[in-house]
Parts: structure tokens; sequence; C-alpha cells
């Protein structure tokens, strides 16, 4: 069973023409994945910044989070829990405006010391919160934006698995090495 | 060093103001200086120039000035600001000095008194020698002055005391104590203002003038020093626009600074307070985004400049204290009127400070753990001789040496440890927790409640390093439903974590529990090994043994700790603990199931509980009870098993009330519901589980409802939305999810067993006593008794038909008003099993239109079940939709005695009324008789017997009358005349002889009565022979009071033979009596041939 929902989350297979879907099926869904995620990681892909990036469901439970490993993994828990007060905030200011004027990206929710707090948020109310290093001033709202656009896209993949149950933890390979793709990479 | 080290000091952060000293005033003994210095000092308002006064006696004895420099060429500085000068300019050195003298224009002793003037202004001159401090003299005068250029003494005498004091003009006051005090002290201290002003100016100028003779190589801490206090003579001159100019060169040049270890206290201490300046003076200006900007770029700047590694805690103080500083300024300008948002409030800047308090307690830890054997060192490094140190920010033990090689590394050592030995006795959590609560207050404000339930964690988890593990505990809890309602189980955990701890080295035991059950529940992300050792714990304590203390505690107080469990188990008191779990995840979830929404009252009401544990190891319960609304089922749903305490491991996988992790465990219950309940429902308002048992320790686990606990509604929703197919499991077990709770059921009766007929013939005909046979047949096994029968209109229908509608047992009666719609409760008797009874209803409608009836038989029977003998009440009810109609249509018309149609009918002429009557009933009819009752208006022609007696109608038949009536005249009556009402006795031929008659009363038309002139009445014979006469006879009668001429002619036909006269004349009588008596007519007799 666990074969097709992971040829699902490639992208890679699912341009595949069905006959080549085929002999996949057969060669196991390991090899599958692992093809597809180094096809994503060899393009240019987005800038490797994040050190925390979380989905959030509406209800503010987390659907996915993960940090880098080298630090306090609780730390960015807090700082991604804290900061949907923001995004709350700017959400319930957002209703206010018109529906198709809706702007996804939140702009950044708040600056600690040592991170930046980014936010998005989809229209069924599921948040996006990216965490990045402060001392990364080089970064553009632009990369910002597009790394955003690319969780949601991934996320969406995520949702259109007809295998995926809604609400339930993401726990999808190819969503992990979109998230990976744009984390700070520790070597 | 004081604890406070790192607070800025007071004069930097006061608003400086310009010093005036007032002299010669006796505040204590002379009443009128009293006055005047109250004016001067008391309800200052803000409108009031910003001048700090302060009164001394003429000799005071100011600070000394330095003699000029003449060059700097061979002069080093030794630091950057010297700790004095601020306090010395704001509170020592004045800008002006004022004189009082009391001395009136005509003083008659004016000589002696305007040289003791003078004398007094020159000792002030004195003790102010080298500094430009302006002199002032204010004479008190008793009188009122004149205008000026009226009083020639007083402009002469002024002249000649300016002359003798040294002083211009614009330095000599006049004060008359007149009534008016406060507007001359007003108009005084503006004067003074003005003087001041100049002083500070002159000040600043003085200062600049030094700037020629510096050079950048050796004077770098000059110019620091010079334009700082540049920036601060603006402030003391109130030119606040230019003191945060020249604060912010200061602020650069300290940038500019060479940096060493040596020296960077002294930096970051100069920077600091000119930063706190520039700040402090942007809010003032409005503009706090120029603070906030200033305040980043300083930390920016400054975050790096750590300094010595051994006093790296230092570092940390610092930048808390910079954080908590501005944070502070923030806060006032918020309070002053400034706005603040969401995401940039002062709560941040407490929070940082916190960190930072966070990070010097850390680096303070690692780096002042000394062993105890060794001492503050002795002599103090850190003692200065004056108890204060000359230069901001400088070492003790080094002041003023500028050298970045250390002279005396021994010394420096030793001064090293001196301040670690300090740092160590600083109360870090206490520094912490108030930075905390002071953001706590802040983002509670700014609508930030995660960030604030997550400061107040972090509170918590200082209070437990501060061993304070009451307040701990209190915040931890108190933040913990936040983060469980909103499903953070890894933070959740986290806390619990530390909770835990704080409740095993409190030996709280039910917090313990609490705490344990919930780390070990399915919220938790604990890892097994973890999730083992707590389980484990859990039963030592149920077993009334002491746990093994948690990972990672403090030594001591886990020793502490120990002893406190030790006395928890020889303490005797109440070892059950409840606790109720709708308020977190424990390890055991519950679910209670009714099998059905509702059960009949005969057959055992049954529901399951289901059972699951998430904990790592089987456990075993003691008891398992169910609570109900109704509290007599209580004792029927109870499972109780006989356990030691040692056993609660034991044996895992037997008995029922053992759990294996995982597995969801059913338990049926079973009991009989009450006759009482029925119609009621019967729910579950609790389900308590025991652990452990009453000779150790026992939890109870309450659930409120029919289970579930604070993360069970989200689950239910999670599952009912999911699509998964779940896999198949064995017969007897079921999946956890799948499982609804069903925490009520409805009591319903039991089901009738008898079968209740209704046999009539509709539809039901108005007014008639309508039959509706009740046939009640009883199929149950046993006798059945109390047979009750209510039956009638059913209720809830239209409100007039319950007027209109009577039902009676009774048929031989006609039943009336009285009668009730609906009979209720006729007791019937018993029945047999397979007797069948039978009962009559009469029912009567007084109008038209369909109606339910409803028959309703209720039963008592004895029942068996579960070897229980219970009375049940049966009922079982039948409606049925009757349909009224009238029984037949009767017609009415008037016709000539010719049977023609009469549209109206002639006074005292006779005519013919006839009833038409039509059956409409689909059953035959008796028309039992008829009759004719005439209103007094009418008059019978013959006898009104009734024709039509006992005659018997099929639907679609008529039967008819006829009566012969007349109208005597009656004038004109509009409307018509009454004729009255025509009675039909009747009822259905099918109808027993005991029933009676109906009579069904019509009203009959009113018919219009008209009055004519002339009537003629032909008297024919019914018949004629051929060849024979045929006696025609007319009667003409006029009808009138008159007397008429009527001409008659005769026109025969071609068929009569004709004799007699052809033409009459006829004059009638003028009086009318009687046509028959007193005939005045003309006759005609006509011959047939």
């Amino acid at each position: 069973m666990p074969l097709i929902p992971s040829l699902w989350e490639s992208k890679a297979n699912r341009s595949l023409e069905f006959s080549c879907l085929r002999p996949a099926l057969g060669a196991g869904a390991g090899s599958c994945v692992t093809s597809g995620g180094s096809r994503d990681a060899a393009r240019a892909g987005p800038p490797k910044l994040a050190v925390c990036i979380a989905v959030i469901a509406k209800e503010n439970y987390p659907f996915y989070i993960r940090s880098t490993p080298t630090e306090n993994e609780l730390k960015f828990h807090y700082m991604v829990h804290t900061s949907l007060d923001v995004v709350d905030e700017k959400i319930s200011a957002m209703a206010k405006a018109l529906v198709d004027q809706r702007e996804l990206y939140l702009d950044l929710l708040y600056p600690t010391e040592d991170y930046k707090v980014y936010g998005y948020v989809t229209n069924s109310k599921v948040k996006f919160v990216m965490v990045v290093d402060s001392s990364n001033t080089a970064l553009r709202d632009n990369e910002i934006r597009s790394m955003f656009r690319k969780l949601h896209n991934s996320y969406t993949d995520v949702m259109c698995n007809p295998f995926y149950n809604p609400g339930d933890c993401i726990q999808s390979r190819a969503f992990d090495n979109m998230v990976t793709s744009m984390m700070i990479q520790v070597c | 060093m004081s604890p406070t080290q790192w607070d800025l000091p007071v004069e930097l952060c006061c608003r400086p103001m310009a010093f005036v000293t007032l002299t010669g005033l006796d505040v204590v003994y002379n009443a009128v200086h009293r006055a005047v210095w109250d004016a001067f000092c008391a309800n200052r308002r803000a409108d009031r120039v910003p001048i700090s006064f302060k009164v001394l006696p003429g000799d005071h004895e100011y600070p000394k000035c330095r003699p000029k420099r003449t060059s700097y060429e061979w002069y080093i500085p030794k630091g950057i600001l010297k700790t004095g000068w601020m306090n010395k300019h704001l509170n020592l050195v004045p800008a002006l000095v004022v004189v009082f003298y009391e001395l009136d224009w005509d003083e008659p002793q004016w000589k002696e008194k305007q040289s003791e003037c003078a004398t007094r202004v020159e000792i002030v001159r004195q003790s102010l020698q080298g500094r430009n401090t302006k002199v002032a003299v204010v004479l008190i005068q008793k009188k009122t002055p004149l205008p000026p250029g009226e009083d020639v003494i007083a402009s002469e005498r002024a002249a000649a005391l300016c002359n003798a004091c040294e002083l211009s003009g614009k330095s000599l006051f006049v004060l008359p104590h007149t009534d008016h005090l406060v507007g001359y002290i007003i108009r005084l201290e503006n004067a003074f203002y003005e003087h001041a002003q100049t002083y500070y100016y002159t000040e600043i100028r003085r200062v600049k003038s030094h700037k020629e003779f510096l050079n950048k190589t050796t004077h770098q801490l000059l110019f620091v020093r010079h334009q700082f206090k540049i920036a601060f003579f603006s402030e003391l001159k109130q030119d606040t626009q230019n003191a945060l100019k020249n604060y912010r060169t200061a602020y650069n040049l300290v940038h500019e600074l060479r940096a060493h270890e040596t020296n960077i206290l002294e930096i970051k201490t100069m920077a600091g307070f000119i930063n706190y300046k520039i700040c402090r003076l942007c809010f003032q200006h409005n503009t706090p985004l120029d603070a906030i900007a200033q305040f980043r770029k300083h930390i920016d700047l400054c975050k790096k400049k750590i300094g010595s590694a051994e006093l790296s805690f230092e570092h940390a103080a610092w930048m808390s204290k910079q954080f908590q500083a501005f944070g502070d300024l923030f806060d006032e300008a918020i309070k002053l009127g400034l706005t603040a948002i969401q995401t940039q409030n002062p709560g941040f800047y407490y929070q940082q400070a916190a960190y930072y308090a966070q990070e010097r307690k850390q680096l303070a830890k690692s780096l002042c753990n000394h062993e105890a054997s060794i001492m503050y060192p002795n002599p103090d490094p850190l003692e200065t001789q004056t108890g204060v140190l000359d230069f901001y920010g400088q070492r003790s033990w080094r002041q003023g040496i500028l050298s970045f090689d250390l002279s005396d590394p021994e010394k420096e050592k030793v001064g090293v440890l001196a301040i670690q030995l300090k740092e160590r006795n600083v109360a870090h959590s206490e520094i912490i927790i108030t930075l905390l609560s002071n953001a706590v207050a802040q983002f509670k404000k700014y609508k930030c409640p995660r960030m604030k339930s997550h400061l107040m964690v972090q509170m918590g988890e200082e209070y437990y390093y501060a061993k304070d593990y009451t307040k701990a505990l209190k915040l931890l809890d108190y933040v913990m439903c936040d983060y469980r309602s909103e499903g953070w189980w890894t933070l959740l955990t986290s806390i619990l974590t530390t909770a835990l701890k704080c409740s095993y080295l409190m030996a709280q035991l039910k917090d313990y529990i609490t705490y344990s059950l919930e780390l070990l529940g399915r919220a938790s992300t604990l890892k097994d090994d973890q999730k083992s050792r707590i389980e484990k714990n859990l039963i030592n304590v149920l077993m009334n043994e002491s746990p093994d203390p948690e990972p990672d505690c403090d030594i001591f107080a886990v020793k502490t700790a120990q002893k406190l469990w030790a006395d928890r188990i020889s303490l005797a008191g109440s070892n059950i603990f409840t606790i109720g779990v709708q308020d977190f995840v424990p390890f055991v979830q519950c679910k209670a199931k009714f099998h059905a929404p509702s059960f009949h009252v005969d057959v055992p009401v049954e529901f399951d509980i289901y059972l699951k544990a998430d904990c790592p190891h089987p456990i075993r319960f003691s008891k398992l009870c169910v609570s109900f609304n109704n509290q007599e089922y209580n004792q029927f749903c109870v499972i109780e098993e006989a356990s030691k305490a040692n056993e609660v491991l034991e044996n895992p996988t037997q008995g029922k009330m053992c759990l294996v992790p995982g597995k969801t465990r059913k338990l049926l219950f079973k009991f009989v519901a009450k006759t009482e309940d029925v119609g009621k429902k019967i729910e579950i308002t609790s389900v308590d589980l025991a652990l452990g048992n009453e000779t150790g320790r026992c939890v109870v686990l309450n659930w409120q409802g029919g289970g579930g606990d604070a993360a069970s509604s989200q689950e239910a929703l999670q599952a009912a939305r999911s699509f998964k197919r779940r896999p198949k499991l064995p017969d007897n077990e079921v999946h956890w999810d799948s499982i609804i709770i069903q925490a009520s059921t409805m009591i319903i009766s039991r089901v009738p067993n008898i079968s209740v007929h209704l046999r009539h013939e509709p539809p039901a005909l108005t007014n008639e006593m309508y039959c509706l046979v009740v046939t009640v047949q009883s199929h149950e096994k046993t006798q059945i008794r109390d047979v009750k029968l209510t039956a009638g209109l059913k209720p809830g229908q239209d409100a007039n038909l319950t007027q209109k509608t009577h039902v009676t047992l009774h048929g031989t009666e006609l039943c009336d008003e009285s009668y009730p719609a609906l009979l209720t409760d006729i007791p019937v008797g018993d029945l047999h099993p397979g007797e069948q009874l039978e009962k009559m209803l009469y029912v009567r409608c007084g109008t038209v239109g369909s109606r339910m009836f409803l028959v309703y038989v209720s039963y008592l029977i004895n029942i068996t079940a579960e070897e229980k003998e219970i009375v049940c009440k049966c009922h079982k009810d039948e409606t049925v939709t009757i349909e009224t109609v009238f029984p037949f249509d009767v017609a009415v018309k008037f016709v000539s005695t010719k049977f023609e149609h009469l549209e109206r009918v002639y006074a005292d002429i006779p005519f013919l009324l006839m009833t038409d009557l039509l059956s409409a009933s689909p059953w035959a009819l008796t028309v039992v008789s008829s009759e004719l009752q005439l209103a007094p208006s009418m008059t019978t022609v013959d006898q009104l017997e009734s024709q039509v007696d006992n005659v018997v109608l099929q639907t679609g038949e008529s039967a008819s009358e006829c009566f012969c009536l007349r109208c005597p005249s009656l004038g004109n009556v509009e409307g018509g005349v009454a004729t009255g009402h025509y009675i039909i006795s009747w009822k259905r031929t099918s109808a027993m002889e005991n029933i009676p008659v109906i009579r069904t009363v019509i009203t009959l038309p009113h018919v219009i009565v008209e009055n004519i002139p002339l009537h003629v009445n032909a008297d024919l014979p019914s018949f004629g022979r051929v060849r024979e006469s045929l006696p025609v006879k007319y009667h003409l009668q006029n009808k009138t009071d008159f007397v008429q001429d009527v001409e008659i002619s005769v026109e025969p036909s071609d068929a009569f033979m004709f004799s007699g006269l052809k033409q009459v004349q006829a004059i009638s009588c003028g009086v009318y009596v009687d046509t028959k008596l007193r005939p005045r007519d003309g006759e005609l007799y006509l011959w047939f041939l």
C-alpha cells in the first residue's frame, strides 16, 4: 500500500507517462522518490536560508514543523507558536479587506534579536511560517515570497494526494525534500 | 560594586533643569522668606520654567574650579567621563546665585544696608571664583513699588546699589511682599531662567573653545567628553534639538575610540549612556521610529563587543540593561500618549532583556563555579579610596590607566576573581522573572496571548530554577491548557515535564499523579523509555512508595524531596484522589456507548464501556463505576476486581480490568430500567475508573458524560472527516476511532401485544349519533389488567371542532353540548389471553368536514425481565379520520294553485309550499315524520299533515310534500315575510331501534307578499262532457277600498259554444269585506254545445 502514495508525492513521477509508471510500481517506492528528490535539488531552487519551516492548521495546531537540527527544537516551536498571534491579527485585519484583494503573503511577522519570522496564509487559513536568521540581510522580500509559493505548491500536492487524510500531520517525502531544499544546510 | 552596577545613574535618567541657588532666605524662622520659598518650589506646574531651585546659605562653598589649562599639549585624559560630572552640574554648580536681601527704598539706614548687601554679594562671588555663574540680587520690600520713573529716590538708590554690588541693572530685582506674591515670583523666575540660559550658553562656548587645542591621537577621549558636555549643557539650556545633535555626534565618536579588552567596558558604558539620552530625546520629540532605529544601531554595534571572556556575563548584564532601559523609555512614552502596536511594543525589549539576563545567568554559572575554598580576595580589589570610581566604566584596580597592556597581571586576576565571586551572589532568577513579568504585562496589552503564554512558561521555568516550585507550578498549570487546546503537544510535553519535576520535588501527590497520567498519554511526545520510567514511578506512588527522582534535578532538592516523600508515606490521611479528565489528556481513554438510542422498558438496557490505554505497559485497574442521572442504576454498573496492591503489573493479560496498551477493551453492562423512567432519558453522567486500591493510594479518573477528554473532540472530528479505510480486525475487536460516544438513551414503553379494531360506516351524517365499534383483543400470553380506553376527537385539531363534536358511550339518548369531545380512561376491566371485547361509541358531529378520532387503549401487564418481575404499562392507539356530510338536501319552492312558479305571493290568495327532500347519504335514510311549523303570519288553507311518514330514501331519492297556505295582507314588509320551519325527523334505516330519531329543523325562506287590486278566480269543473254544458264560474274580487269600474269581456274559443252575457258593466262597492260572503261581482255562465 505505501507504494502508491509515495509515487503521488513525487512530482517527477507524476509527469511520467502511465506506461512508465508500471515498472516504477514494481521497482519500489524508495528509488522513485530519491530520483525525484535529487532532480529537485539539481535545480537552482530557492535560497537555502530558513532555519525553521512550519505548516499550521486552520485550528492552529501544527501539521508540520521542522527546524535545523543544530539548535534547540523547542525554541523554534515556541517561536512559531507565538508568531501565530501576529498571524491571527493580520488575518482578522485582512478579513475586512475585499476578498479578491487578499494577499496570501503576510510579510515579516516580527523580528527577534536573532531571527526574522515570516508568514503566509492560504485561502483555507492554513498558515506557513518561516524563520530566517536575522544576520542574513541579503535576503530580499521577493525571495521569501517565492519560497512561500513553492511551499504552497508542494503543500497543495500533498493535499491532492488521495491517500492523505485531511487534518493529519504531513508525512510526505516530497514535501520533506522541498523543505530541506529551503533550509540552511548543516554540514 | 553594588548589584545595581548596571543600573543607569539617576543623574543620567532625570530631565536636566537649570540649577539656581537662592541665598539669604531664612526658610526656617522667617515667615516671609518661607512664603517666598514656597512660592518658588511648591506646586510647580508643567507650564513653569524648568529650573531646579535650592536654598543655600550665603557663605556656601561651591565646588572649586580647577585652574584653567592653558595648553592641552601634555595633557593625557584618564577616562571619558568623570562619575561626578553630571551631578555637579545638576546639583552643585549653579547657573545663577540669587542673593535675597530685605531692603526698602525709603530705608532710613540706607548706607549701612547697602554696604551689607554689597558684602553679601561679594562673599558669593568669592566662593564662585573662576566660574561663570551669574549673581543676582532680589530686594524683598514691604511696600508696593510705584510705577517706574515716578519714584525718583528708588531709581537713584537702585543705581547706587548696583554700583556698590558691581551688578548690572538687569540683575537687580525687587520683590514686594504683597498679595500678588506668586505673580511676582513667576516673573522673577522667568528672569532667572534667562540668566541661566545665558550661563549655559557661555558654558557651551567655553567647552567648544577647547576643541582647537585637541589632537586626534592623544585626546580621543576628550572629543567624546566635550561633545557629551556640550550636549548635556544644551539639555540644561532646554535646547533639546541641539542636545540630540550633539549626543549623536558623541555617540559616533565613542565608537571611533580604539577598543581593547581593557577599555571596552568604559566604551560600552558611555555608549549606553549616550544611546539612552538619544532615545530619550527622540521619544520626547515624538519621533519613536528614530529612537527605535538608534537603539537597533546601538545594539548591532555593541552586540559583539563582549570584552573579556572571563567576564562575559558582564556583557550579557549590560545588554540586558540596554534592552530594559529602552523598554522603560518606550513604556514611559506610551504613558505620555504614544501608541504602540502588536509587533512593536515595549514587551519585545523586556523579553530580550530577559533573554540576556538568562544568558548572563548561564555564563555566570559556567564562569563562577569556583570551589568553596576560594576566598574573596583581601584587600578587596573592587574597593576604591572614595568608595566610587573616578570615571564611568573603569576597573577599580586600574583606574585611569589607559595602557592596553596589563601592567599587573596578578592584580588583574584578583580583580576578575572578585567580580566573578560577586556575580555568584546575584539573584539572577529574580532579575529574569521581573523582566519576564514586565514583558507579560506588555504582551497582554497588545493582543499577544501566545507570546504571553510563552513568557509565562519561561517564568515558570525560572521559578523552577530558583527553587520556588509552588510559583512555578502555578504558572505552568495556568498556561498548560492553552497549549493543550491548540494541540501543540511538543510544547505541552515540555511544560509537563517541568511541572512533573516541580511536583516531585514538592512531593505534591495529586499534581504528580495528574502530570504523570498526561505524560503517559497520547498527547505526550516523550520517548517510550521515559514513559516506562514515569509509569513505574506512578505505580510506585500508588503502592504507597516513593517514586524515583526525576532526571536533571538539583541534587540537594532531590534529597529534600525524598524526605518529603518518606513523610507522605507515614502520613495518614485521604489517599484517594479524584481527577477530572475533561481538562487534560490522560493515558486511558474511555467511551461509553448505549447499544441503541432507545430501549423498551421490558428489555434490559445495554451499553458498552470502551477503554484504551496508551501507556507503554499493561496496567490493571481496580474498579470501574458508571453514574447515571437516575442514581438508582449506579449500583448495577460497577466492576470491581479485588487484587492486591502489588498485582497492578502482574498477570497483565488476565482479568477484565487489565488494559493492554493500544488494545481496545470492551466492557458490557446491562440493567433493567425502572417503569417510572418510561419516556425519560437515561444519561451517563460520569464514568469513574480507579487505579490502585484503598490500602495504598487510589486514583479515580473521572470522565464527565460518556467519556472524552481535552483532546478527544478534535480527534472525533478528525476521525469523522477521515476517509481512510481501517484495516480489518478480528470480530471481537473494534477501532477506537470508529466508536462514537452515545451517552444517553430513551426508555420507551413496551410494545403492546393487543389489537384494536374500529368498525363503523362512514361517512357520518350531521347531528346523527354515529356509531363506532371498538374491538380490543388481547394477544398477550398472560392476563392483562386495568385496560382503559380513551376515545374521541384527537386533541390538537381545530378548536371549533371540539365545540361541535360530542362523544358518548350511550347511544339511546341524544347528546347535547354538555358532552365532551374526548372520553378519557374508561375502565374496561381485565382481559384474558385471546379474549376480545367490544365497546360502542357514539359520536355526534354538529358540522360537516373531516375529523380525526383517536382510540387509545392502555393496560398493565406483569413481565419478567432479567429475572425481575416488573409491571409494564403498554398502550396502543388507533386513529381514524371520519368525514361528516349532510344527510339530505331540502329544497323549498312556492307555487300558485295552478303549480306555477311564484316569485312572490299575493296577499290573501292561497298558494302552495312545496318541499323536496333529496337524500345525500350513501346509506338508506328513514324519514320518520315531518312537520311544518308555520310562522304566525301564515295561515293554512287545509290540514298540515305529514305526507312522508316512514318513507325510506335510498341515495339520490327524494320525498316531496305540498302544503296550501295563505298569507293575510300585512302591508309592505321589508325582506319578505317569515314562512316558518320545516322539521324532519329521521334516522338511518340501518340504525337500531333504540337509537333516537334526529330532528333536523329547516328554516323556510321568507316570501315577499304583495297586495293586488283585483283577483279573478276561475271555478272550473275538473272535466266536461261533450255536448253537455260546462258551467264556468269566475269570481272577481275587488281588493281595494274603493269602488272600481270593471269591464269584462269574454272571447270564446272555437271549441266552445257560448251563452250568457258577453259584456258586463259592474260597479263594485266601496268597502271590501269578504268576497265569499258579500260578493259584489258579476257572474258569467257559459254553455258548451
